[in-house]
């Protein structure tokens, strides 16, 4: 009788032990690893200057010349007539596209009279500058040709700001 | 006459008393039950697919997502505001056992002002996947600025735990 109640309890007790492992194994935990990187390069900037000469204008040594944010030309002109034409280029090298929210292009206001300055191309404001394309500034300066005598003022300066912000 | 009639009495109360003794005896016996149980459930949630589900923008994955049963990766780029990748994970119930969303959590606990913000979707915590069934969910990265920022990285797990339905 003793025997039959021993056997009796290890077969419940072997039943209770087979009910926890069988509940322990019915969860189950998912993972999913995210990982994100923000990898655009932002990268508008000046990549070329060039100059077409009318008359006696001459560049000053070194000029014109460009960084990645300055273009600068410096130009002699001798005699009324005389002209400078400036092409600055702004490319977007980097992997995000652009537009041009503002753009300034301001002469020395008590600069020379005899100066002129002429915007003859620039980019319209919101115009978008796509990854690779380019925008181009052209600048002329000129010796008024009206001009019959030389000037007490001979000097002239003149900038240019072109603000670009990512295209939406 | 008396002696016989007594005699017969207690023979036959004897005999009553005999039948009696042999019928307790023989309604009394060791009675042996034998049995096997078998427990046949079989417990089998997994991942089985993941994907990517859409793009917005410029976004894309450095490396494809891969999976095993238990764990899912994604690696994404983000070049441009606003671009986002979405992954759709399979989650399917292998086993013959009805199992239910227990929880879901991600780790750390995203902020919508992140700059890189992910986002879930279809977690239902309590939804049950009965056997054989298939369920998708959605995790979403996003490059969540109004401004270009510089080179940024970030990591988070998404933790889906299912039990036992009842």
């Amino acid at each position: 009788m003793k025997d039959k109640k021993n056997v009796l309890i290890c077969a419940l007790l072997l039943t209770i032990m087979v009910m926890a492992v069988g509940y322990a194994a019915f969860s189950q935990t998912l993972n999913i690893n995210g990982t994100a990187t923000i990898a655009g390069e932002w990268q508008v900037e000046i990549t070329g200057i060039d100059s077409e000469l009318e008359g006696a204008a001459t560049n000053k040594e070194g000029t014109p010349t460009f960084t990645s944010t300055t273009a600068t030309f410096d130009v002699e002109l001798v005699k009324p007539g005389d002209s400078a034409t400036y092409t600055i280029t702004v490319k977007n090298n980097g992997s995000i596209d652009a537009k041009l929210s503002s753009i300034t292009l301001t002469p020395q206001a008590d600069g020379s009279s005899a100066i002129l300055y002429e915007i003859v191309k620039q980019p319209a404001v919101d115009s978008v500058l796509a990854v690779g394309g380019t925008h181009e500034v052209v600048v002329k300066v000129t010796y008024d040709e009206n001009v019959e005598e030389v000037p007490e003022v001979t000097t002239k300066t003149f900038t240019g700001v072109l603000e670009y912000v990512q295209a939406n | 006459m008396k002696n016989k009639n007594f005699i017969i009495v207690c023979a036959c109360l004897l005999v009553t008393i005999g039948l009696m003794a042999v019928g307790y005896t023989r309604l009394s016996g060791i009675v042996t039950v034998n049995s096997t149980a078998t427990i046949a459930g079989k417990w089998n949630v997994a991942i089985v697919g993941i994907e990517e589900e859409k793009i917005v923008g410029d976004a894309s994955s450095i490396t494809p997502p891969t999976f095993t049963s238990s764990n899912a990766s994604f690696n994404a780029k983000l070049g441009s505001r606003n671009s986002s990748i979405k992954y759709k994970v399979t989650v399917k119930n292998n086993g013959n056992i009805t199992a239910k969303l227990n929880a879901f959590q991600f780790l750390p606990q995203p902020n919508e002002n992140d700059v890189i913000l992910f986002t879930s979707e279809n977690a239902i915590v309590g939804e049950k996947l009965k056997p054989g069934e298939e369920k998708y969910f959605y995790i979403t990265v996003k490059y969540n600025s109004s401004e270009v920022v510089e080179s940024q990285n970030k990591q988070i797990s998404a933790v889906y735990e299912f039990v036992q339905s009842d």
